[in-house]
C-alpha cells in the first residue's frame, strides 16, 4: 500500500512539473510570411518571457559628432538593439514585431535591404513602417521600437 | 487507509483544473475610457499572443481599398485585422493592445465610433496619433496590433 501512495505522489508532482514545463516552453508561429518585406503578418506566441524595448536610434559618443548617412545609421541602430537583446538574455532571432519610425518612408526599401541580412527569411518579425515629422535628435533619420519574447 | 488514498486522489482531481486555469486566457479591461472607446490598461493572464504587422486599408493584392474615404478605409483595416486575427486561431475582438497612426488627427472622433462598433466585450489599450506619411499611397490609416487568444 506504502508504495501506491508512493507512486501517486509521485505521478502527482510529475504532472505538476510537466504542466509547469509546457507552460513555459516557447511555440513560435510565423503565418504569412512576407519575404519581400522583410516582414511576417502574424506571429503567434505561446510562452516564453516578453521583453518590451525602447524606441532606438543611432548614436555616437561624441555629441557633436553626426550621425552618419541612412545605412549607417540603420546599422548603428540595429547593433544598440542587439546589444539590448543580449543584455536581456536573447537575440535579434527573438524580435517578434517591430516598429521603424522613419524620419522619410522613400528610406524603407534601403531598411528593408539591411533587414533581410540580419533577419532570417522565414521568421522576420511583423513590421510596422510609418513615417513621421520628427525624432528626438533633428539628425535622426529613424527610430525602431522592438517586442521581443526569449526561451 | 482507504480513507487517506480518497484524499489524495480528490485533491489530485481538484488540482488538474486549476492546472488548466493558470494557462487559460484571463483579460482585465483596466481604467475603459467609454467616450474614446478604449482601455487604460489591459491585464491579460495565459493564452497565445498575436503580434500583427502594420495593417492597412488594402485589398490581397496590397491595393489600396476605399480611396478619399477614412471611414471605409477603417472597415477595410477592421477585416483585415479579423482575418489576421482568425488565421491566428482567434478573432478582432482578442485585440488587446492597438497603436492607430493616421494622417490627420481630426479623424480621431470617427476612428473611436468605429471603434466601438467592433469591439462589443471590452476595448483594447490604444494609442492615436499623427503619421506624417503611411506605406501604401492615399492610405490615411494604419494601425499595428497585439491580441492574445484563449488557446
Amino acid at each position: 500500500m506504502r508504495m501506491t501512495y508512493l507512486s501517486i505522489l509521485s505521478m502527482l508532482f510529475a504532472g505538476a512539473f510537466a504542466a509547469q514545463a509546457s507552460a513555459q516552453e516557447l511555440k513560435k508561429d510565423y503565418i504569412g510570411p512576407m519575404n519581400d518585406q522583410a516582414s511576417t503578418n502574424i506571429v503567434k506566441v505561446k510562452g516564453g518571457t516578453l521583453v518590451f524595448l525602447a524606441g532606438h536610434t543611432a548614436s555616437v559618443a561624441d555629441r557633436n559628432a553626426g550621425l552618419g548617412n541612412f545605412d549607417a545609421q540603420a546599422k548603428n541602430t540595429m547593433d544598440k538593439i542587439k546589444a539590448t537583446m543580449e543584455k536581456s538574455g536573447g537575440s535579434l532571432d527573438d524580435i517578434v514585431q517591430m516598429s521603424v519610425y522613419l524620419q522619410d518612408l522613400r528610406y524603407e526599401p534601403q531598411f528593408v535591404k539591411y533587414a533581410k541580412t540580419i533577419f532570417k527569411e522565414g521568421s522576420y518579425p511583423a513590421m510596422t513602417f510609418v513615417e513621421v515629422t520628427h525624432l528626438a535628435r533633428p539628425e535622426s533619420l529613424m527610430e525602431i521600437q522592438p517586442v521581443a519574447v526569449l526561451k | 487507509m482507504t480513507k487517506r488514498l480518497l484524499v489524495l486522489l480528490i485533491s489530485c482531481l481538484s488540482l488538474s483544473p486549476f492546472a488548466a486555469m493558470a494557462q487559460e486566457r484571463q483579460l482585465e479591461m483596466v481604467g475603459p475610457v467609454p467616450a474614446s472607446a478604449y482601455s487604460s490598461a489591459v491585464k491579460v493572464k495565459g493564452g497565445t499572443l498575436v503580434f500583427l504587422a502594420g495593417i492597412e486599408p488594402t485589398d490581397e493584392q496590397g491595393k489600396l481599398v476605399a480611396p478619399g474615404d477614412f471611414s471605409g478605409q477603417v472597415s477595410q483595416i477592421w477585416k483585415n485585422m479579423d482575418k489576421a486575427m482568425k488565421q491566428a486561431g482567434g478573432n478582432l475582438e482578442d485585440v488587446v493592445s492597438m497603436t492607430v497612426f493616421t494622417t490627420e488627427r481630426r479623424w480621431s472622433d470617427q476612428l473611436t465610433d468605429m471603434r466601438r462598433e467592433v469591439f462589443k466585450k471590452g476595448f483594447p489599450a490604444s494609442a492615436f496619433m499623427e503619421a506624417a506619411k503611411l506605406p501604401t499611397p492615399g492610405a490615411f490609416v494604419e494601425i499595428r496590433a497585439i491580441g492574445v487568444i484563449p488557446e
